[in-house]
């Protein structure tokens, strides 16, 4: 299990407004597979770590690469 | 009839019919927009249905545009025209026989408009073209729909020299939906609206009489954007479609991912097009004599709204801090129940997302001041903090008698904003 919270706000850093609906909508058949419901809003209220399964993890990092157009940063991996 | 100068705007209802669709105007901000947030979505096949629903909607306007064409040569010019004049690009049907054929151009809305506003695509992009062609090809030799295909096989945003269509015969290779019942349109309100010296009804006339209709090059270059006169049922069928699909993956929370995107799809449309009209040359001849307050930017701002073929706007409150919409006839509702029947949840994004853009651009972006329209200042409208949100409170797609938006600012305002508008350039 590895924290993604970090790599969400990269994310909304980094990236166009709706960056984090854009990584959900693009992980959401790994969520379902997961059993996980995941949302912009309850992403934004939470404030600790959120630690998630490996599939899921490598599946929102890519994501957010894709919709930032930049490699998520070695430290925050 | 194929000039689109011709057909006469409902200001009624604030739409423009043309052969029984509902034509309206956005930009290719929106449109490229739009198609990207449901290709995001790369499990679930979108490509049959962005295709479909534009074959649906071409089909069964064309069936009635050219009923009094003479023959197949006629038929072919009026639709080529009628592309041309929406803006969508240029086509030349000079190759395509009622077996089906080549179509090849340098100039699609689409194509053009992916490019310039996110760069080189992976894949063809046009689908609307696509779909476009497929119901034209079934219209001008008196075909099914269902007997047609259509497929792109180069597309300029992915660096080729030209966009290549083949259409065919055998059975379609795109959706094809059940038929849509009759729109039906609700009474307007008589409510008044606040009192203004600007002259709403006098915007809105002289909007729709603007000459917006495709140049050379098939494109409508106006207000920094290309803008094309759309299909109403085209956006309706392919967000309701996503959506539909999103729900049988996900279940409720595909409404609240697919809502996120679509309301932001109202905030790109605003910036760009409404934010583009506002900076304009046009809008400093005919509106800018009237405004004295911000209410008056949104007034008039929303009296131009009133010619997009949207329904009909009414703003029924503003303040520096809050707005109420009232919209009739919103083309979202009107769409969803002449497709679905009465919805279970608010589905008018486009008014809502629209709705929080003009109060963002007047009141926290100083729009008065003709600020350059760019990303770095997109992010500072609807990125930072204290900025407006809207939320649905009625939609007359679930039954309402009207849409209504509240647009709220949500957190202290960051610097007071001045009710008068003092600028250099107002």
């Amino acid at each position: 299990m590895v924290d993604v919270k970090a790599i969400f706000d990269w994310a909304r850093d980094n990236g166009e407004v709706k960056a984090v609906d854009r990584i959900l909508i693009k992980v959401m058949l790994v969520l379902i597979r997961n059993k996980i419901t995941l949302t912009a809003a309850a992403i934004e209220k939470m404030e600790a770590r959120m630690d998630l399964p490996d599939e899921l993890y490598s599946a929102i990092v890519a994501a957010a690469e894709s919709v930032v157009g930049k490699p998520v940063p070695q430290n925050l991996l | 009839m194929v000039d689109v100068s011709q057909i006469a705007y409902d200001f009624q209802h604030d739409r423009l019919v043309w052969g029984g669709e509902a034509m309206i105007m956005h930009c290719h901000h929106y449109n490229c927009f739009l198609q990207r947030s449901i290709q995001d979505a790369e499990y679930i096949d979108s490509a049959p249905f962005l295709v479909g629903a534009a074959a649906e909607v071409a089909y069964g306007q064309l069936r009635q545009v050219l009923a009094d064409a003479a023959n197949v040569g006629a038929r072919k010019n009026a639709v080529e025209k009628l592309y041309r004049t929406c803006g969508f690009g240029l086509i030349d049907l000079s190759a395509v026989t009622e077996r089906g054929g080549e179509v090849r151009t340098r100039s699609t809305h689409y194509s053009t408009g992916w490019r310039e506003k996110f760069g080189r695509s992976a894949g063809p992009v046009a689908f609307f073209s696509t779909g476009f062609l497929a119901g034209a090809l079934a219209a001008i030799y008196g075909l099914e729909l269902g007997s047609v295909q259509a497929k792109q096989v180069q597309c300029r945003s992915t660096g080729a020299e030209e966009d290549v269509f083949v259409l065919g015969r055998g059975a379609s290779n795109f959706t094809t939906f059940e038929p849509r019942g009759k729109p039906e349109l609700l009474p307007i309100g008589q409510q008044a609206e606040p009192e203004t010296p600007v002259n709403r009804e006098g915007i809105t006339q002289a909007v729709v009489g603007m000459p917006l209709a495709g140049n050379a090059q098939g494109m409508i270059p106006a207000f920094g954007v290309y803008l094309t006169r759309m299909y109403a049922d085209y956006y309706n069928r392919i967000s309701f479609a996503f959506e539909r699909e999103l729900i049988g993956v996900s279940g409720r929370t595909g409404i609240e991912v697919a809502s996120g995107l679509f309301i932001e799809a109202g905030h790109v449309c605003a910036f760009n097009t409404m934010g583009g009209i506002m900076t304009s040359a046009e809008w400093d001849g005919l509106v800018l004599p009237m405004l004295k307050t911000r209410q008056d930017w949104l007034y008039g701002i929303v009296a131009c709204v009133n010619a997009l073929g949207w329904g009909t706007w009414k703003v029924l409150d503003v303040t520096d801090s809050t707005a109420t919409f009232r919209v009739y006839n919103d083309y979202e509702s009107v769409g969803y129940r002449s497709m679905y029947g009465t919805a279970d949840h608010g589905i008018s994004y486009l008014a809502t997302g629209a709705a929080a853009g003009l109060m963002n651009l007047i009141y926290v972006g100083d729009i008065h001041n003709k600020p350059a329209l760019t990303p770095a200042f997109y992010d500072r409208l609807f990125k930072a903090p204290g900025v407006f949100r809207a939320k649905m409170n009625r939609c007359m797609a679930m039954g309402d008698p009207y849409t209504e938006i509240r647009v709220v600012r949500d957190a202290p305002a960051l610097r007071a904003a001045d009710s008068t508008v003092t600028s250099d350039s107002a």
